[in-house]
């Protein structure tokens, strides 16, 4: 067995190679020719075992018109290649900006094929290492597929080999490419709660616990329309009945520094899963906060590109 | 992947729709046992799929087999024939259809059935059948493009143009394939037995063959002669069986012309340069036997000819069949030499009142021609009355017919005359096959039917070898020269016990017209589908391909259907670019960035135009204003108002144009 595995994976990494040649990475793939392979499904093979049954009866009993259908089923094998080809031939493929996820979520890849003929292409699948092959039919100019797959670490996940592939029309041969785009999915670490230590450095008279424990509608003001969703405070509108938001203005808040060595975890990736909570934290509450990556500062902010930049700091962050 | 996909809905219906018409044709000639449980089987499906009852077991399974089984053992015994072996195939075809459960089992179920439809073309190949079979065909693979066709639109017909579309590109193809594959000999040998009927004259021959025959308006075979040679419609003899055993009763052929040992080998055949020619294509008959006007020759080895001029099949004949004669129009005998025995054989008893006529005309010294033309006489002069309706004639069949009721058609007239001929010493045989024929609706062939069924004699003479006499001409002239119609008209027997054939309305011009064009059509398809094989393709393409040998043939059909594949290909290619073409001004930037990357300044993706522009400007400082003059109308082409765009294009290539050449110039001069 081991010898099988070192022959299957000596085997993987050539073919890895080749794919890696005959496809470089590139914003985006042109099938044709070059990069659309097409071979015979077992149920072509079938089929055309039966084609040679029909003709060696058609020779035999010397009849022509099993003759005839054998050289019609034959063509019909043919032709099913070509049209096996042309269904790929033409399309362009590209990829869309992905968003980031959480380590442990889903991270999703979103390819965009194009088809300028827009004569509509039928049942291509599309799959991308583990992620899930998705049927689906190009039927206007442009077709867009999103991909899931599973995230295990941080860090930045690049969609990969995408085979594509379809058995249309008659699932009797199947035409396929290999392509690789620039796509990544930056992949935050997972937001786990941790124990905090001494806060290092910047003022740290509030701190996200207390944040947390606000209970009355202090800091608090009216919701109106412009608010952000994610300010609505909803444990008041569970006890009040009314709408209120996280006032962003409040006087009296002050900024928070969060530092990855303020946690008392011993592995790095707990320590940034705990900083990944906190951020998501403190940018819930709303308040401003900066973060504190041993080299790399963010300076105090909120809102959501202050938040994705925190956490792509984390997730691109190395020992 | 796809693998494990449940067939149901619209693919299952599909599916079950190719398997009832793929077994209809073949059920309508299987016992109604076997219909019977391909129907259950087809129900029991049906009830899966309403969810009335489960896939079966393991158990049921089996038990279902061995019922099978059994089913098939009490229809069939040991008995080993075509039919059984299809019989064989559609109940194993039937039991795979419970099985069916996923959709990647379609597949083998679609081949089982698009195979069994195949077969059926072993049975029937006539106009409808055929068009009825491929039907059944494009059905089943239909049901497989459901499985891969777009699911989103199209209700129960999805996908019926893709398909038409992808159905009309494989009719060229399949026509070049058709006409150029070379035709060979079968790989080994097979025994076609249908089943069917033996239909046409019999090997064992009695009066009343012919008379049943003659109401038979099917057709036996067509015949097209070469350019001009079609010979007078008393020469119209159509040779099929030597008949000169008699006991009594029943004509026999003697068992050494039955046999294909007797082949006319090269040294006895004259050379066929400049012979007319004609085409036979003849109706399956289940027998070894084909039709010929005598003293004609065959190039092929299947059929061959024997030494007597009959046309001999190496199998009983299960489908039309289209051969090729030479033949001599200007010698009317047959030169092989009489048979001692078998052609003076005479019953020991019966007949003799004949053989007292004969010997009375012996002992006066007449003999040879003379006693021949004596018995033609005899024919001409007594009281005979050409009639389908003789009477019974229980005691002696020779004596009451040539002395007492003097009444019958062409079997007893011959039967008579050889029976006189070989009472005087003559050597004579009576010869069956058919006589006469009806000319196409354009005159290029003619038709012979079953009622054309004839006798007549052949005798012997040293000075003429064998030649051909026919009493009946003798007795009803417009029996040979018109044709059995006009000679049972005032009896009105002319078909008299089939109530529909077309051709007894031939008194309606249309009806006419409609038969014999229908015949046309068919005889077409014959001639052309059916029976095309090594010598219609010969035929077809010796103008074309100098020399039709399986060599040339390959050849062409590769450089035909290869030039068709390539032509598609193309196609493929040149629609997949339609409609990507780059406006001019995108290309020329195209064509730039290739150049700068082939400089290692490839653009980053993402990176925008200007960007892009600005470090090409940096890497190259002599390029630099040429750059930035691009970049400027490039931008103002592509980014001011959408409305324009085309006409601002136009106005800006050429100043484009020029800047690109001034900067790949200053490139290439330049070395960072």
């Amino acid at each position: 067995m081991l010898i099988v595995d070192a022959i299957k994976g000596r085997f993987d990494a050539a073919f890895a190679r080749w794919i890696e040649r005959r496809s470089p990475v590139a914003a985006s793939v042109r099938l044709g020719l070059g990069n659309i392979y097409v071979f015979p499904t077992l149920h072509g093979l079938v089929f055309g075992a039966m084609v040679l049954i029909t003709f060696v009866t058609g020779v035999n009993y010397q009849n022509s018109l099993v003759l005839l259908t054998s050289f019609f089923l034959a063509v019909v094998f043919i032709v099913s290649i070509l049209a096996a080809f042309a269904n790929l031939s033409g399309l362009i493929i590209s990829a869309r900006d992905s968003e980031d996820c959480f380590s442990g979520d889903m991270a999703v890849f979103h390819l965009v094929f194009s088809d300028a003929q827009g004569a509509g292409r039928h049942r291509i699948f599309a799959q991308c290492h583990q992620a899930e092959a998705r049927g689906f039919d190009c039927v206007g100019k442009e077709t867009q597929l999103s991909l899931a797959r599973q995230t295990h670490r941080r860090g930045r996940l690049p969609m990969g080999r995408v085979c594509i592939d379809t058995r249309y029309p008659l699932g009797l041969v199947r035409a396929w490419s290999w392509i690789q785009l620039h796509a990544e999915v930056v992949v935050y670490p997972r937001p786990v709660q941790g124990e905090r230590m001494a806060i290092a450095g910047g003022d740290d008279s509030d701190s996200p616990g207390q944040a947390r424990g606000e209970g009355d509608v202090a800091g608090l003001r009216e919701f109106a329309q412009g608010d952000s969703i994610r300010r609505i405070s909803w444990k008041h509108f569970a006890s009040k009945g009314a709408l209120y938001v996280k006032d962003r203005e409040n006087p009296g808040e002050s900024e928070t520094w969060l530092s990855l060595d303020a946690y008392a975890a011993n592995s790095l990736e707990l320590r940034l899963a705990n900083l990944c909570y906190d951020i998501v934290q403190m940018d819930q509450s709303g308040r401003p906060f900066g973060v504190l990556l041993h080299s790399k500062v963010l300076a105090p902010g909120t809102g959501d590109a202050h938040r994705k930049q925190a956490l792509r700091a984390l997730a691109d962050y190395q020992g | 992947m796809t693998d494990k996909v449940l067939l149901q809905g619209q693919k299952l219906y599909w599916m079950l729709g190719a398997f009832a018409v793929s077994l209809l044709p073949h059920l309508v000639a299987l016992p109604g046992s076997i219909a019977l449980l391909v129907g259950a089987m087809l129900l029991y499906r049906l009830m899966i799929q309403w969810g009335k009852v489960p896939f079966p077991g393991k158990v049921l399974k089996a038990v279902m087999v061995l019922m099978s089984a059994a089913l098939f053992f009490l229809e069939y015994r040991y008995l080993y024939t075509i039919e059984t072996a299809v019989s064989f195939f559609v109940i194993f075809t039937a039991l795979k259809l419970i099985e069916v459960r996923f959709e990647r089992d379609c597949y083998l179920l679609i081949c089982l059935l698009i195979y069994l439809n195949a077969t059926k073309f072993l049975f029937e190949q006539g106009i409808l059948w055929t068009m009825g079979q491929s039907g059944a065909i494009l059905i089943c693979l239909f049901a497989l493009l459901q499985l891969n066709v777009a699911s989103t639109s199209g209700g129960a017909f999805r996908g019926i143009a893709q398909f038409f579309r992808l159905m009309l590109i494989c009719v060229p193809l399949v026509l070049v394939v058709f006409v150029f594959f070379p035709r060979f000999g079968p790989l080994w040998q097979f025994n076609l037995d249908t089943g069917k009927p033996q239909t046409g004259i019999t090997d064992a021959f009695s009066p009343g063959d012919i008379a049943e025959l003659s109401q038979s308006s099917a057709r036996a075979f067509r015949v097209a002669f070469s350019a001009g040679s079609l010979p007078d419609r008393s020469q119209w003899y159509w040779r099929g069986l030597i008949f000169d055993e008699f006991d009594g009763r029943l004509w026999r052929q003697s068992w050494h012309l039955g046999s294909t040992a007797l082949r006319l080998d090269g040294s006895q055949m004259p050379s066929l340069d400049g012979l007319p020619f004609y085409t036979v294509m003849i109706e399956p008959t289940q027998q070894r036997w084909g039709f010929a006007l005598a003293n004609s020759y065959a190039t092929s080895a299947d059929p061959s000819v024997s030494r007597d001029g009959l046309i001999r099949f190496q199998n009983p004949l299960d489908q039309p069949r289209q051969y090729r004669l030479f033949w001599q129009p200007e010698v009317p005998e047959v030169r092989a030499s009489p048979h001692n025995v078998s052609d003076l054989q005479l019953p020991p008893r019966g007949g003799e009142m004949a053989r007292q006529w004969a010997q009375e005309r012996v002992a006066r010294g007449i003999k040879g021609m003379d006693y021949i033309k004596d018995v033609m006489a005899f024919f001409a002069s007594e009281s005979f009355f050409y009639t389908l309706r003789p009477p019974r004639m229980p005691r002696d069949v020779i004596d009451e017919f040539l002395f007492e009721q003097q009444r019958g058609f062409c079997s007893h007239y011959a039967g008579g005359m050889v029976f006189l001929l070989r009472a005087a010493g003559i050597p004579a045989r009576l010869v069956g096959g058919y006589q006469g024929g009806e000319p196409s609706a354009d005159g290029s062939y003619l038709i012979v039917h079953q009622y054309d069924a004839h006798a007549w004699v052949e005798a012997w003479l040293p000075e003429t070898g064998w030649r051909r006499y026919d009493p009946t001409a003798e007795v009803a002239p417009s029996r040979i020269l018109d044709g059995l119609e006009r000679a049972v008209q005032s009896e009105g027997s002319f078909l008299e016990n089939t109530l529909f054939a077309a051709r007894k309305f031939d008194g309606f011009a249309a009806v006419r017209w409609l038969r014999l064009t229908l015949d046309e059509i068919n005889y077409g398809w014959q001639r052309w589908v059916v029976g095309y094989n090594s010598e219609t393709q010969t035929d077809l393409l010796k103008d074309y391909l100098g020399e039709v040998s399986a060599k040339n043939l390959a050849f062409a059909m590769l450089v035909l259907g290869g030039g068709m594949v390539a032509g598609m290909i193309l196609a493929a290619l040149w629609l997949g670019r339609q409609g990507k073409t780059l406006s001019p001004s995108l290309r020329l930037f195209l064509r730039l960035e290739r150049q700068l990357a082939k400089r290692g300044l490839g653009r980053e993706p993402g990176e925008t135009l200007r960007a892009f522009v600005g470090r090409a400007a940096a890497a190259y400082p002599g390029a630099s204003e040429a750059l930035t003059q691009f970049l400027k109308r490039l931008e103002f082409v592509h980014y001011a108002a959408v409305k324009d765009r085309p006409l601002r294009e136009k106005q800006e290539m050429p100043a484009l144009r020029k800047q690109v050449r001034e900067v790949l110039r200053s490139i290439a001069a330049e070395r960072p």
